[in-house]
């Protein structure tokens, strides 16, 4: 749907002041070249080079529920500061550590014996990236570049690096230091991902010095520059608009390889330059050709396109999952690109507007599977800060069409007249503005970048906010939440019976998983505590500013009293990194792997 | 004179043309940051805690429904604020957009009751509805005169006691003033006479590359003393909004800047003392001074790589080669790039982007040898977003947490505090409100009350013990003329002026010390020139690249010849005359526009001004006098985005489509005054495919743009279409039309302003073709834009160095007065 106030005036004088809610008309997907369309089986641990304790990708399997189900054992136990015994450290349990640029958001992707991680070139390790010297800097200042850095997994010794120029453009396609944003996944030998400069590109995973493989025109040739197998532009190609950055981090299914294009907005963010560019392409991953391009979003998309498709069986069809930029969850068939159905994860009466306030958003958070259901969040941009969020859990399966939970029946008016889809895939919902009386947030749930990690149907997510959440995957009940205390970019990851969880502020969480969690809703029962000390108030004639304030206090009591049992029954562990972290943390052949904006560091077990 | 810190009772006797730091109490905030510029108050018995719900009671003294972002400023019983119009407390209705517009409040300390209002329309800006209202305004206590700098690029000056404009600018059609889609667009100061003000933007002439640069106005009539540059290569729009202070005997206005530099100009010369660049990015955050010292922070990378983001504590006393010393700097990866800090004169308070609020010993020994470390002493947790930035007063910090929330931190010395109070807003319920209340607004403290606004409401808050606190004199002062010293730097006044043909114009020659002190009576005996303006250092569209990156697998397809130059020349030498004694200028009145400078010479001093002679209504420009590279004369914003070459054996416009950066890609050749309205501008137009892309293409009268859009919609169909603020956007309208390639089309645009509303009529044709008698688009505008320059508009979305976009051309662009 499309709220922009694009009036189309046939002639005469029109009067703006009306919305013309111009109808989704999507484009067919274009077939446009005879690859191979079999989706035969998707690489999983143990295939394509894979190894069976590796994490080869962004969800470490085409469903990208970030769940480590393998017998391995972590410790939540870590030594403490020598400044200050309350506060644990990473310390003696750090394995071995490598320095990144200023800012890693790209993995880390750990297969095939190797680390891969996507960065910025802020510590270059190539002194020609680096500017002309200055009197400041001898050795020139680092050039800003798109960099993805291959560790050996032992020790972090570094192998190779892949340097990618920014566009000349600037931040409107290719946002400054942000650096490489795309988690590459690891497929027989080849590594694939999206660079900053809207490329999908695949390197060969295992170069040795002197080896060239594939394309041989590499424009960085020293010993540690990547080797290029195939890259496509799909700026050049496609005549993609990237905004601010392109970061999908690629699935394979087969030969196949989906990604999303990043296309959308201009600079002034509302302007759509290239609305007939793909925003869900298909490629053959052993030749980078086209297979398929969608444009279904199109001129619906509502700023850029940041989130990665996943791959699932639902009702024995096999299905590629598309978060697209107008807030729709689009499921497309594999081999041709075809729509089945589509999902609005907003309320039809949400709006999109710039800041807290605008209640409708897309995606930033990779759609999940899990025993054939859909489950994701919406989300925005975090410099639209943290307004309300919707999760959703979603069964497509024998479903085509419109599944969205309702359907728009009178849009003549805003918000539109809507009816319950008969045709609707939702199996639950979760979020939207919280009601209950002296609730301290705005939201049930609020914005997220975090994708679900789902075990034993119990969900845990993170929110943009700091807080995670604790539901029943089968029913979108809430069990308990925890305040982070800082923005969350990355997921929550299950290992070893635990959740581990890291913020912007450099903390790193580990929770206790439970099979049969306790419902200990703080927001609940402090809701519930100050309606009754409202009651009370106004019953012994106190004037309404204070029964409010008793109200109030009566709410934290009882809100601090649930914490503390979620505290003492859920939180293992709180370590100290002290440098932010916006990835999730991944554990690799009995390694924990965690990147912060600057470091990777490899922790041991215990 | 200069009164930066208003004594409503007390009339400092100030040594002639200096300036003095403040020193006695002070009963207003005029600057954002308050009377010492450091966001520090020195009153007390502030509160502790407060309670939202009830004026009059639990330290609320008052609320108004009326929201915003900004900080207030005091100025003795009246607040005055900048705010947007249709925020409203939920997304907006389609009506409530096209209502938007951002407006200038003055309220009643007292009650904050409304006295008066100023409303502005917003247009030529990537700002949206949240983030209008960015700007803190000034005044000069003096004359009670307000200034504010608009997100549509007015700039100004209001009487305080009944807003009535005293005179203004248009930043954007005037000098080629760009915004970012952030909002950030930074607040004045007054100082010295005049008020001074920071943008990014590139005009004409000396000025054309695009940079970040300070402008000073006379306070008075408007009149601009100087323009001040910023050394490095410009990196994006900012919002720092300088200080003024007394550093090594000059006084010196300091700023964060577009090009990653803490910079410092003598106040009344714009002279560049020093720059320090220290962000690989823009600088956002305000500086502060504390006795020789500057303190500014960065959320962005630095010029040297490793962590992102630094605090930095320079000596403004020790330059060497251009630059100041650096005392300390702290650097752990943290962002601190936007908000401001805070100094007591003792302790930094610098709150990360994250919600961190971060303290420094200011006068701890560093530590880490070269490197100068400062440790922060400890950091306090109050949320995970900081916009606003704290005032420290009365052992508290007030500050706002964007996601809803108002935390007073209390403090405990070097001990990290332990106890805040946080009041969290909830919007009102559906349907009023909706959505988090944003609260991004920076404190503003006087005479014991704390005022600061959230999306939906302003606050006044205090207890019965809230009192001013005495200021006390800062010891720095500035070095004053010495009898009979001879001048080091001369300026002429104005420094920059838009004339019409025919006009004269008198400079004041005025002489300064080294310092930047005015040298009153200077006998000063000049050679008057008018010599060709200098061209600027570097174009805003630079030379052809190599495209960068990874080669694709395949060669790409031959890119096709550029049909112009990239780079524009600068105008010619000034036609006019010059009386050799007096140095007045008269421009000739049959030149229908030009630019150029008018330079005197006093021994080996020289100084110019800037004339820019406006294109007068009636107006035509066919290029034919143009040469091939420049551009016509008195347009704004063209050299460098627009280049004139031979097509098809005629001279015409260019658009330039080798540049993607944003402000080139997309740019207004702004033609007349700002104010010009009731006209009609005509244009040939061509735009022709380039990588499978059409060109956006149009005319632009009364702020109200029609352009062939080079996209289609979901049907394939093409439109012309009518915009105005198109990121709001507050209007986009379209017709169908078939816009193609190579085609000549001659686009035909007028604005007919009534009381209530504005008829935009346009029509598109093939020129070969005769005029169709039927507008092919016509709107009717409720918040009309009442005037603007005639412009030219072109958008080339997929220019880019060594591969061209896609191209424009214009011809036989003609202005005419609508007929009564």
């Amino acid at each position: 749907m499309c709220f922009r106030s694009r009036l189309c005036v046939v002639a005469g004088i029109a009067i703006a002041a009306t919305t013309l809610i111009v109808a989704l008309q999507p484009s067919p997907a274009r077939v446009v070249a005879d690859e191979p369309k079999s989706v035969s089986t998707a690489p999983t641990a143990g295939s394509n080079g894979v190894g069976k304790g590796d994490h080869y990708m962004f969800g470490n399997s085409p469903e990208r529920n970030f769940v480590n189900l393998n017998p391995v054992s972590l410790s939540h136990e870590f030594p403490t500061s020598p400044d200050d015994e309350k506060v644990h450290i990473l310390g003696s349990r750090v394995k071995w550590k490598v320095t990144l640029g200023s800012r890693a958001y790209g993995g880390p992707t750990i297969a095939g014996g190797k680390v891969f991680v996507g960065t910025n070139n802020d510590n270059p390790r190539n002194k020609r990236d680096r500017g002309k010297p200055t009197d400041d800097n001898p050795d020139g200042p680092p050039l800003d570049k798109g960099v993805l850095m291959c560790f050996d997994e032992k020790d972090g010794k570094f192998h190779w690096q892949m340097i990618h120029d920014k566009l000349d453009s600037g931040q409107v396609h290719d946002w400054p230091h942000e650096g490489l944003c795309s988690t590459p996944i690891f497929d027989g030998g080849r590594i694939y991902y999206c660079s900053n400069r809207c490329e999908v590109v695949c390197l060969n995973a295992n170069k040795v010095e002197g080896q060239n493989d594939g394309f041989q025109n590499e424009k960085y040739k020293t010993p540690t520059d990547a080797d290029v197998i195939w890259s496509y532009s799909m700026m050049d190609e496609i005549k993609v608009f990237p905004h601010n950055m392109t970061c999908c981090s690629p699935l394979i299914v087969g030969d196949l390889l989906f990604v999303i294009t990043a296309n959308g907005v201009d600079e002034n963010h509302i302007n759509i330059p290239a609305p007939e560019a793909p925003s869900f392409i298909c490629m053959s991953k052993k030749s980078g050709k086209l297979i398929w391009k969608s444009n279904l979003p199109g001129r619906a998309i509502m700023h850029g396109q940041w989130s990665n498709p996943c791959y699932g069986v639902f009702g024995g069809k096999a299905q590629v999952i598309f978060p697209g930029g107008d807030g729709y969850l689009y499921g497309l068939e594999p081999e041709t690109g075809k729509m089945i159905w589509k999902f609005d994860a907003n309320p039809k009466s949400a709006k999109y507007e710039l800041g807290a306030k605008g209640t409708k958003s897309d995606f930033i958070g990779t759609p999940v599977i899990y025993k054939e259901k859909i489950y994701i969040g919406t989300g925005q941009d975090p410099e639209h800060l943290e307004g309300v969020g919707h999760f959703w859990c979603i069964d497509p399966a024998g479903k085509e069409g419109d599944i969205s939970s309702e359907l728009v029946t009178d849009s003549s008016k805003f918000p539109p007249a809507t009816k319950v889809n008969p045709n609707s895939g939702m199996v639950w919902h979760y979020g939207g503005t919280d009601t209950r009386p002296y609730s301290k947030r705005d939201n049930i749930f609020s914005r997220t970048m975090s994708s679900a990690c789902i075990v034993d149907d119990i969900l845990y997510i993170g929110e943009l906010a700091g807080y995670v959440q604790c539901l029943d995957a089968k029913t979108g009940k809430k069990f308990w939440q925890w305040d982070t205390k800082s923005n969350i970019w990355g997921s929550c990851y299950y290992v070893d019976g635990k959740v581990l969880l890291a913020n912007e502020d450099g903390d790193l969480f580990f929770f206790k998983h439970d099979k049969n969690p306790e419902v200990l809703d703080e927001i609940a029962v402090g809701s519930a505590a100050a309606v009754v000390a409202e009651k009370k108030a106004k019953a012994a004639g106190k004037d309404e500013s204070d029964v409010r304030k008793e109200a109030r206090d009566a709410y934290d009591e009882a809100a601090t009293g649930v914490r503390e049992k979620v505290k003492a029954k859920y939180l293992l562990q709180q370590v100290e990194v002290s440098e932010p972290i916006r990835s999730t943390p991944a554990m690799a052949n009995g390694v924990l792997f965690v990147m912060t904006e600057k470091t990777l560091y490899a922790i041991n077990p215990k | 004179m200069t009164r930066r810190y208003w004594l409503s009772s007390l009339v400092l006797s100030l040594v002639a043309g200096l300036g003095l730091d403040g020193t006695a109490v002070a009963g207003d905030w005029i600057h954002w940051r308050g009377p010492e510029e450091t966001g520090h108050a020195r009153d007390t018995g502030l509160p502790d805690t407060w309670d939202p719900f009830q004026a009059g009671k639990n330290n609320l003294i008052w609320k108004v429904p009326l929201g915003y972002r900004s900080t207030p400023i005091i100025m003795g019983d009246k607040m005055y604020v900048t705010a947007a119009v249709g925020d409203v407390p939920r997304p907006q209705s389609e009506t409530e957009k096209l209502h938007t517009a951002e407006r200038v409040v003055c309220m009643n300390t007292k009650d904050g009751s409304v006295v008066w209002t100023r409303q502005f329309n917003v247009f030529l800006a990537d700002i949206v509805t949240s983030r209008l209202g960015w700007a803190p305004l000034t005044a000069d206590p003096e004359t009670k005169k307000i200034y504010a700098h608009t997100s549509g690029g007015f700039f100004v000056c209001l009487d305080g006691n009944t807003g009535k404009t005293i005179w203004e600018h248009q930043l954007t059609e005037e000098f080629g003033r760009v915004t970012g889609y952030g909002g950030r667009v930074a607040g004045p100061v007054c100082d010295s006479g005049l008020v001074i003000v920071a943008i990014a933007q590139g005009s004409w002439g000396s000025l054309a590359r695009g940079a970040g640069r300070l402008v000073a106005f006379d306070k008075d009539t408007g009149a601009i003393a100087w323009w001040g540059e910023t050394p490095f290569d410009l990196i994006g729009t900012f919002y720092s909004n300088p200080v003024v202070a007394n550093l090594g005997g000059q006084r010196v206005i300091i700023t964060g800047s577009a090009d990653g530099g803490l910079h410092a100009f003598q106040v009344r010369t714009g002279k560049r003392v020093w720059s320090y660049k220290f962000g690989a990015g823009v600088i956002n955050p305000s500086p502060v001074v504390v006795g020789n010292y500057i303190l500014c922070s960065h959320g962005e990378e630095n010029p040297d790589g490793g962590d992102i983001g630094r605090v930095i504590c320079l000596d403004g006393t020790k330059i060497k080669e251009g630059k100041p010393e650096v005392v300390w700097q702290f650097s752990d990866g943290t962002r601190f790039g936007l908000a401001s800090p805070a100094t007591d004169g003792k302790y930094l308070y610098v709150p990360s982007d994250g919600g961190k609020l971060y303290c420094f010993d200011i006068f701890k020994e560093p530590t880490g040898g070269a490197k100068k470390t400062n440790k922060f002493i400890w950091k306090y947790n109050f949320g995970t977003t900081t916009r606003g930035s704290p005032v420290v007063a009365d052992n508290k910090i007030f500050i706002s947490e964007v996601n809803a929330k108002f935390v007073i931190i209390k403090l405990e010395g070097k001990k990290a505090p332990e106890k805040a109070h946080v009041v969290q807003f909830k919007a009102p319920p559906p349907p009023e409100g909706e959505g988090q209340v944003e609260v991004n607004s920076t404190p503003a403290i006087a005479n014991g009350r704390v005022y600061f606004g959230t999306r939906d409401e302003s606050f006044c808050i205090g207890t019965k013990d809230g009192k001013a606190g005495e200021v006390p004199a800062s010891k720095n002062a500035e070095n004053p003329v010495a009898a009979g010293a001879t001048p080091a730097q001369i300026q002429l006044f104005p420094a920059d002026i838009a004339v019409k043909p025919g006009d004269s114009v008198e400079f004041k020659l005025r002489a300064y010390t080294a310092d930047g002190v005015l040298i009153p009576d200077a006998m000063l005996k000049a050679e008057w020139s008018l010599p060709v303006p200098v061209v600027p250092k570097k174009e805003a569209s630079g030379p052809p690249k190599a495209k960068e990156g990874t080669e694709a697998k395949e060669a790409p397809p031959e890119k096709k010849a550029e049909p112009a130059p990239k780079t524009a020349g600068g105008p010619p030498a000034l036609d006019a005359t010059i009386d050799a004694a007096t140095g007045k200028i008269t421009v000739n009145a049959k030149k229908p526009a030009q630019n150029g400078v008018v330079m005197a010479k006093v021994g080996n001093l020289t100084a110019t001004a800037r004339v820019r002679v406006m294109p007068q209504i009636p107006y035509k420009q066919d290029f034919a006098m143009v040469p091939v590279g420049a551009v016509p004369g008195g347009w704004v914003n063209t050299q460098g985005k627009y280049t004139v070459v031979e097509d098809g054996g005629k001279k015409v416009l260019f658009k330039v489509n080798t540049n993607p950066r944003p402000p080139v890609a997309r740019a207004y050749a702004y033609i007349t005054a700002p104010n010009s309205t009731g006209y009609t501008i005509e244009a040939d137009i061509k735009g022709v495919i380039q990588k499978e892309k059409l060109p956006d293409a149009g005319v632009m009268a009364n702020r109200y743009t029609m352009y062939l859009d080079g996209k289609s919609d979901e049907k394939g169909q093409q439109s012309v279409r009518v915009i105005s603020w198109e990121a709001l956007p507050r209007i986009d309208v379209g017709v169908p039309f078939k816009y193609e390639s190579g085609v000549w089309y001659r686009m035909k645009l007028t604005v007919e302003v009534g009381e209530k509303e504005a008829v935009v009529k346009g029509k598109v044709w093939d020129r070969t073709k005769p005029e169709p008698e039927k507008w092919t688009i016509e709107y009717k505008d409720p918040l009309p834009n009442r005037e603007g320059a005639a412009a030219l508009y072109g958008y080339v979305t997929n220019a880019e160095a060594g591969a061209p976009g896609s191209e424009i051309f214009y011809d036989n662009v003609v202005v005419t007065p609508n007929k009564k």
